[in-house]
């Protein structure tokens, strides 16, 4: 799977090849402004796009709309410090898959990569496999040998964000905004994080899969598929 | 007091002294000069009956006219002529009469004869009687012109002024009007009026500067925010990391986080202020209210929550209203005591979250101000409220705060929201 960044501030297109070039199936290229885009867009093919709208020499949107015309099938991904509804909602008239507001946490930029590759590249009937258990995005629904496994939505969209990033150490923060929304931030009341992990932990125990769950302390939650 | 009241009492004041002093002052003078006139009538006759006292005469008459008495005395006696005030019986009139004497003596065919002559003073004091209350009537005319004089040329001269202030009374800064003020023909006005134009326009530009700086520096610093952020995240994906240095990056990741969202805040707070979210459009509120408890149910298992949402479609920003509920639903999980019960209702565009919990420390009308916050949720940001009231103010919609029966209660009534609503379909 190959995934073009396009993002001016290098530091930050640094960090987010970094993360993503950790999970084997992901190569990554790098684009710092509109130009180098148009070029490597032209050179190769790409899996998913993810982009800033503000360019020092053009619009994010340009670059969504020649991907576009270009009739590449590639899942696209704005990342934006701008949260405004027009702002998003002309990203997603251009013909954007998701729209991610700075800043965000990479693991989340990764679900949402992950998610749309799922949809592009299997239209949608992808299903994930580790060890035992299956995992049908489609149905939303999850087995364990063959045995289904009785998920809230909760659940089943936290199994499914460490899924996308198995191995991987997930902040309590970024997994609540993750099941709540960005605009969560009550750190105070985190515990329900626990709650909901200590929940699926047991249910996946309950029928027969290993302790995929590792507690990382003070930070977060790890999910261990090797 | 108004300027006005002031001035016209002030004046009023002033002249009724000054009126006051003047009257005693001209009754004073009025009476010497009668006096001097009466005195100066008495001596004149006194003389004419020295002349035409026959001084040879062995006993003179009792009276020369009905004004004089005669009466002999002693031989060694004189006296020095004096004026004296009496009063005698008119038989007339039926009432004593005030009168002066002029007494003197007379010397005929060596006895002397004590002479005394009377004046009635009764018209003189009519005549004082009648100037003073002309005095008092002119007195009190006069001073009721004043009063009035006084507001007719006020009204004329302070006219400009108060049109100048009534413009700058109602002169809203945030709207970022121009403000032009009329002209006068008094140059202190026109003065007042350049002063205060220039002032305003320095503020304008001021407030304009300062809201750049903090729309430019809150949207500028989410680069390096976000930067801070996935390097931090980075790192913690390190392999061998000990357990001091986890906690260490997560520190910084939680503050970077925290640092993020108040940033985040503080731009959606000026965002509103700039009436940057100009674009409403009918929303269904029921839908989006059932949305944001849906995710925010993840939350609140472990609280007794109920809610009662009936339809009710509103014309307003999505963003804004996802906002204002997100931040009044986020409000009611965060301070509300565990095992507690949290209420939404939205019945007849009434929105109204209710939910368990101890009473505010803060005092209850600062509980939307910034920075303001419950003293148990130190990590909060203090904002979520001040942006609720930012949103309500923005769309003049009346948010209500009580704390009853150990439940803190918030109203918001969006039934202003629905005539719009009608008028755009």
């Amino acid at each position: 799977m190959k995934i073009l960044i396009v993002e001016d501030e290098k530091e930050l297109a640094n960090s987010i090849v970094n993360y993503l070039v950790k999970f084997e199936e992901f190569t990554c290229d790098m684009a710092l402004n509109y130009n180098k885009a148009m070029q490597l867009m032209e050179s190769f093919d790409y899996d998913c796009l993810i982009v800033d709208i503000g360019l020092p020499d053009g619009s994010g949107l340009d670059v969504i709309r020649e991907a576009k015309s270009m009739d590449l099938n590639m899942g696209i991904i704005i990342i934006s410090a701008n949260n405004t509804l027009d702002d998003k909602i002309e990203g997603l008239n251009v013909g954007a898959d998701d729209y991610l507001i700075k800043p965000f946490h990479l693991s989340e930029l990764n679900a949402r990569v992950h998610s749309i590759l799922r949809r592009i590249r299997f239209e949608g009937k992808s299903v994930i496999k580790i060890d035992e258990m299956l995992v049908d995005t489609l149905k939303r629904q999850v087995t364990v040998k063959d045995e289904n496994v009785d998920l809230t939505k909760s659940e089943y969209d936290l199994l499914l964000y460490f899924l996308s990033n198995r191995n991987k150490v997930l902040t309590k923060v970024s997994i609540a905004e993750h099941l709540c929304g960005e605009y969560i931030d009550i750190y105070s009341s985190l515990d329900f994080v626990y709650t909901h992990i200590k929940n699926l932990r047991k249910k996946l125990l309950d029928k027969g899969c290993p302790d995929y769950i590792k507690t990382v302390y003070g930070v977060g939650y790890k999910f261990i598929t090797e | 007091m108004r300027l006005l009241t002031r001035t016209s009492l002030l004046i009023t004041t002033i002249s009724l002294f000054i009126l006051f002093i003047g009257s005693i002052v001209f009754f004073q003078i009025t009476r010497r000069i009668i006096d001097k006139q009466v005195n100066m009538e008495l001596l004149s006759m006194m003389h004419s009956t020295m002349q035409n006292f026959d001084k040879n005469i062995a006993n003179p008459p009792a009276s020369f006219s009905y004004n004089t008495i005669i009466k002999r005395i002693s031989p060694n006696k004189t006296i020095i002529p004096e004026f004296q005030d009496t009063t005698i019986y008119s038989t007339f009139e039926k009432k004593y009469i005030p009168n002066r004497v002029l007494v003197f003596t007379l010397t005929a065919n060596r006895q002397n004869y004590q002479v005394e002559i009377y004046k009635s003073m009764l018209e003189p004091n009519t005549l004082l009687e009648s100037i003073t209350l002309a005095t008092l009537v002119l007195a009190i005319v006069l001073i009721i012109s004043i009063y009035f004089i006084n507001r007719i040329i006020f009204r004329s001269i302070w006219r400009d002024f108060f049109t100048s202030l009534k413009k700058i009374e109602n002169y809203d800064i945030k709207k970022l009007d121009n403000i032009t003020l009329k002209n006068s023909e008094i140059i202190e006005f026109n003065t007042l009026n350049q002063v205060l134009t220039t002032l305003i326009s320095r503020i304008k530009k001021d407030f304009l500067n300062l809201k750049e700086l903090t729309a430019n520096t809150t949207h500028e610093l989410q680069t390096p925010l976000a930067i801070i952020r996935s390097k931090a995240e980075l790192l913690l994906q390190s392999d061998n990391l000990s357990e001091n240095q986890t906690d260490l990056i997560s520190g910084v990741l939680q503050s970077a986080h925290r640092l993020s969202k108040l940033n985040e805040s503080l731009l959606l707070i000026t965002k509103i202020e700039n009436n940057q979210f100009a674009r409403s459009e009918p929303v269904k509120m029921a839908e989006t209210l059932k949305t944001h408890i849906e995710n925010f149910q993840a939350l609140i298992d472990y609280s007794h929550f109920q809610s009662d949402i009936r339809h009710g479609n509103i014309y307003i920003n999505p963003l804004l209203l996802d906002v204002l509920l997100i931040n009044l639903l986020k409000n009611a999980i965060s301070y509300c005591n565990k095992k507690g019960e949290i209420y939404v209702n939205y019945i007849d565009y009434e929105f109204h979250v209710a939910n368990s919990g101890k009473a505010l420390e803060i005092p209850r009308e600062r509980i939307f101000d910034r920075f303001v916050k419950g003293s148990e949720n130190s990590e909060s940001s203090g904002l979520g409220l001040c942006i609720v009231k930012k949103i309500c103010d923005y769309y003049k919609l009346p948010v209500k705060y009580e704390y009853k029966s150990s439940m803190h209660h918030f109203t918001i009534d969006f039934s202003s929201l629905v005539e719009q609503l009608e008028t755009v379909v």
